[in-house]
């Protein structure tokens, strides 16, 4: 099969790379630039755990065809402690109890950026809503809830 | 106390936001092999012929012939690590495949043809236990481990009773769903031994087993847990580290197997199904003077930690009372399913769900409030629980009770004006520790150097936050700043062998262990001949056991946590589709060292238990698992579980650290008969099985 050559920018890198048409970013990322801060949990876009955004739009990395980010600007974990009002999500999950076994972390915390770009003072509903594309297994969300929360500007 | 009882994000939370924690699939090398594992499609049946000549000649393949010992570490030691004769479950590994590309890998396993001769499936308990059933393991019947006990008489009990109420129910196969699929990496360090990073619960058992299969002498092989994306019990015992390790062992190259989530769900350790029958007889005042309860626990092809499961069903099958009249009896059954191990609750879940549901029933016949009736049961230190086995330490179910009782969450339901809408309440208990006569200690070194603290513990962190609580326990202890205090955790050549992380003991068993270390440590200290500045000692504790004895070990257990937990929900009209509108739980756990940590275990369990209530349930058809995907393994999201609100009992434990009992499990127990009873009460329904369906509920509505 013949090689693609992709062009993106990764957390304000420019990455050239040969890949295979058929990877996905999620095997880009992990596999091939061995940035392995996006976590592999399902392979089937059902539990987020892999979640980075495109262009800006959460997208589920293990179902998304690397070849289609040619072009895009890819934010992932790796980029976020960089940029002072998204770390500042991290330390609340944190501070909140939203981090125990760390797995769904990640792929959450790229959720919750998309959430708070698209809608900066979610109602809890929303909050719910928007973190719903991410499983986690170990706080049941209540931790989740409350860190997002403690990031408003009016709680 | 400087940092007992205050709340705490996890010590390692940051690296884990960003990205930056290595769990087992993040680590890689230069001529690394990828491990696939050829798995048996069938469920059931002889192994004729396994024909290797097709495998290219680049791929490394490796079958039972190739181990030194072909045998799973376990209570039964009935599991081999690859098939040999005869395949018992479906997806049980039977050949070892590595290569230099997954996807090389993935295609040599077609090139394994293996001959089979099918064998009747064994689907379930019922059909395990009739008579003239084929067996799963020819030596021995399916039922292969039972218990009755009784206390006092029950039929003299049952005599006695103004009410007496039974029946049965069925609690489904649930996964663990951890978010991390199981991994391992292998290598050889530089001295040549061999180095495994692995997504584990016990690095001491992994280099048991690695040395069993391999031949290998310990000091070679070398074990640390990489960081561990969720365990709940089922990362106990053989997950993949074990066909890496060969590999590496055989061929001298690094070499990596992660589970993909298919692989995960359907071949992986289960939560055990359970089918029981409970009976139970009352007095008009509400005093229980019978119980009787007979459960069947399904735990597929292999023993796993099944028998222990068993025992805990058995020794909580009669709740957090004083019953003087309980029999109890209890099967473990071998079918054609994946192994079913230990799962977060252990038992307990299975023991509560219909005894509680039966005294929701019970308390509605009487006319009775839900809490008065269980306060009037409780169980407190000196009286005895089912088996006859005395409460030994101190216990505070009531105060859980009250806790509720006196919450707002409680206090409203009297404004409730929503037919549709209802509340329902449960309680239950946890043991914690190995139980009877089962080894259950922890040996911790602690090296003081100037003002700085290395303290050395044998447990994993499988993510629920025992090294932050270990952490504070050390700095409290030591009256040391938490910066000059560092905890090294789950590392053969460092650590000492603390035993497992599981039945809720790591905080314990550990924490005890790091007050004795501290304690030699201030004796050294007090001599003036020593030197000061460079100090190591070792401390060590063991978990205080159970009176009695039985005819299986692992119970009773000395020690329990105690919980009770609500729940407002809301039926549809229409769709009969039950929405959890609000939780509130209660626990008393002794002293809770870090309310932050201990809310999130509290949470946590809850949303498994959800999960469990209302939509997870392993479905297998001639052991085939027909929802092997989280497309259909269905598992909560943030939007099926409700805002939870966690209470605590203000209550200590003499002989835990700083206060404190174990709590990881307990959280899981109730809930499922909490969300029962509410449907209920509403529906006027009697609930039988899990997860709740709709229909069934919808049906009830309609007939009213």
């Amino acid at each position: 099969m013949d090689k693609f050559l992709l062009n993106c920018t990764i957390n304000g890198q420019n990455i050239s790379i040969k890949i295979d048409p058929d990877a996905t970013l999620n095997h880009l990322l992990r596999e091939e630039l061995h940035m392995t801060g996006t976590k592999l949990g399902c392979g089937s876009g059902d539990c987020g755990a892999c979640t980075v955004l495109v262009n800006g739009i959460s997208v589920n990395s293990c179902i998304f065809p690397a070849f289609q980010a040619n072009g895009s600007d890819i934010l992932t974990i790796e980029g976020v402690e960089n940029d002072p009002k998204l770390s500042r999500v991290q330390k609340a999950f944190v501070d909140y109890g939203a981090v125990q076994c760390g797995f769904c972390s990640p792929g959450m915390i790229m959720s919750v950026i998309r959430l708070l770009e698209r809608n900066p003072n979610p109602s809890e509903e929303e909050i719910r809503r928007g973190v719903s594309g991410n499983l986690c297994r170990c706080t049941g969300y209540q931790a989740i809830i409350n860190a997002v929360r403690s990031l408003l500007p009016f709680e | 106390m400087t940092y007992i009882g205050k709340s705490k994000g996890r010590l390692e939370g940051l690296e884990k936001a960003r990205g930056r924690a290595r769990y087992a699939a993040d680590y890689s090398a230069k001529n690394m092999l990828y491990v696939k594992l050829l798995r048996s499609p069938h469920a059931h049946a002889k192994i004729l012929n396994i024909d290797l000549s097709m495998v290219p000649d680049d791929v490394h393949v490796f079958t039972a012939k190739d181990l030194v010992i072909n045998n799973v570490q376990d209570i039964l030691e009935d599991q081999p690590l690859l098939a040999e004769e005869k395949v018992r479950f479906l997806g049980e590994p039977i050949a070892i495949l590595a290569a230099d590309s997954l996807k090389k890998a993935e295609e040599s396993l077609q090139k394994i043809q293996v001959t089979y001769e099918l064998l009747p499936v064994v689907t379930d308990c019922a059909m395990a236990m009739k008579e003239g059933c084929v067996r799963v393991h020819d030596h021995t019947i399916n039922d292969v481990m039972n218990f009755t006990h009784e206390k006092g008489s029950i039929s003299k009990g049952f005599a006695e009773a103004d009410l007496i109420l039974s029946d049965s129910f069925h609690m489904p196969i649930q996964d663990h769903g951890y978010m991390e699929p199981e991994a391992c990496f292998a290598t050889m360090d530089e001295n040549n031994h061999l180095l495994l990073y692995v997504s584990t619960q016990n690095v001491f058992h992994d280099q048991r087993m690695v040395c069993d299969i391999t031949g290998r002498d310990p000091s070679t092989v070398h074990v640390m847990a990489a960081t561990i994306g969720g365990g709940f019990g089922g990362k106990d015992g053989n997950t993949a580290q074990l066909y890496p390790a060969l590999v590496t062992h055989k061929t001298g190259l690094p070499s990596k197997l992660v589970f993909t989530r298919e692989e995960s769900l359907q071949c992986s350790y289960k939560r055990h199904s359970a089918d029981l029958t409970v009976r139970m007889g009352l007095k008009n005042d509400g005093t229980i003077v019978a119980f009787e309860g007979i459960g069947f626990l399904d735990t597929g092809a292999y023993g796993g930690l099944g028998p222990a499961v068993l025992s805990a069903l058995m020794e909580h099958f009669a709740g957090p009372y004083s019953i003087e009249h309980v029999r109890v009896e209890g099967h473990l059954c071998y079918t054609n399913k994946p192994v079913a191990h230990a799962m977060r609750g252990f038992g307990a879940p299975q023991a509560c769900f219909g005894t509680e549901i039966l005294l929701s029933r019970a308390a509605r016949k009487l006319g009775m409030d839900q809490i008065a009736i269980r306060k009037k049961n409780a169980l407190i230190k000196g009286l005895t629980a089912g088996l006859g086995n005395e409460m030994l330490h101190d216990i505070d179910y009531i105060g859980a009770l009250e806790l509720i009782e006196e919450s707002d969450f409680w206090k409203n339901q009297k404004d409730n004006t929503d037919p549709y809408i209802a509340y329902g309440i449960a309680g239950g208990h946890q043991s914690s520790g190995m139980g009877k006569n089962i080894p259950d200690d922890a040996a911790v070194r602690i090296e003081k150097r100037g003002d700085h603290y290395k303290v050395y513990c044998g447990l994993v962190d499988l993510g629920q936050g025992n090294t932050t609580s270990l952490h504070a326990v050390a700095a409290e202890a030591l009256h040391a700043s938490e910066e000059d205090v560092e905890l090294i955790m789950a590392d053969t050549a460092l650590t000492l062998d603390c035993g497992s992380v599981a039945g809720s003991r790591s905080t314990f068993i550990a924490g005890n262990a790091i007050l004795d270390a501290v304690s030699a440590l201030k004796k050294e200290l007090a001599d003036p001949t020593k030197d000061h500045d460079s100090i190591t000692v070792t401390g060590h504790a063991s978990f205080p056991q159970g009176r009695e004895t039985f005819s299986i070990a692992g119970f009773p257990h000395a020690l329990f946590s105690f919980v009770v937990q609500a729940v407002k929900l809301r039926i549809d009209p229409l769709t009969g589709q039950i929405r959890l509108l609000d939780i509130i739980a209660s626990t008393e756990t002794g002293k809770v060292i870090n309310p932050l940590g201990m809310e999130g275990q509290v949470q946590g369990g809850i949303g498994m238990s959800v999960g469990y209530s209302l939509s997870e349930t392993c479905e297998f058809d001639q052991g085939r698992l027909k929802n092997d995907s989280f497309s259909t393994y269905l598992m909560p999201t943030a939007m099926d579980v409700p805002p939870i609100k966690s209470l605590y009992v203000d209550a200590f434990e003499e002989v835990g650290p700083m206060g404190a009992k174990g709590c990881a499990e307990v959280s899981t127990v109730p809930m499922p008969a909490a969300i029962a009873s509410a449907i209920e009460g509403v529906t006027g329904c009697q609930i039988h099985s899990m997860p709740f369906d709709p229909e069934t509920i919808l049906d009830q509505l309609m007939s009213q």
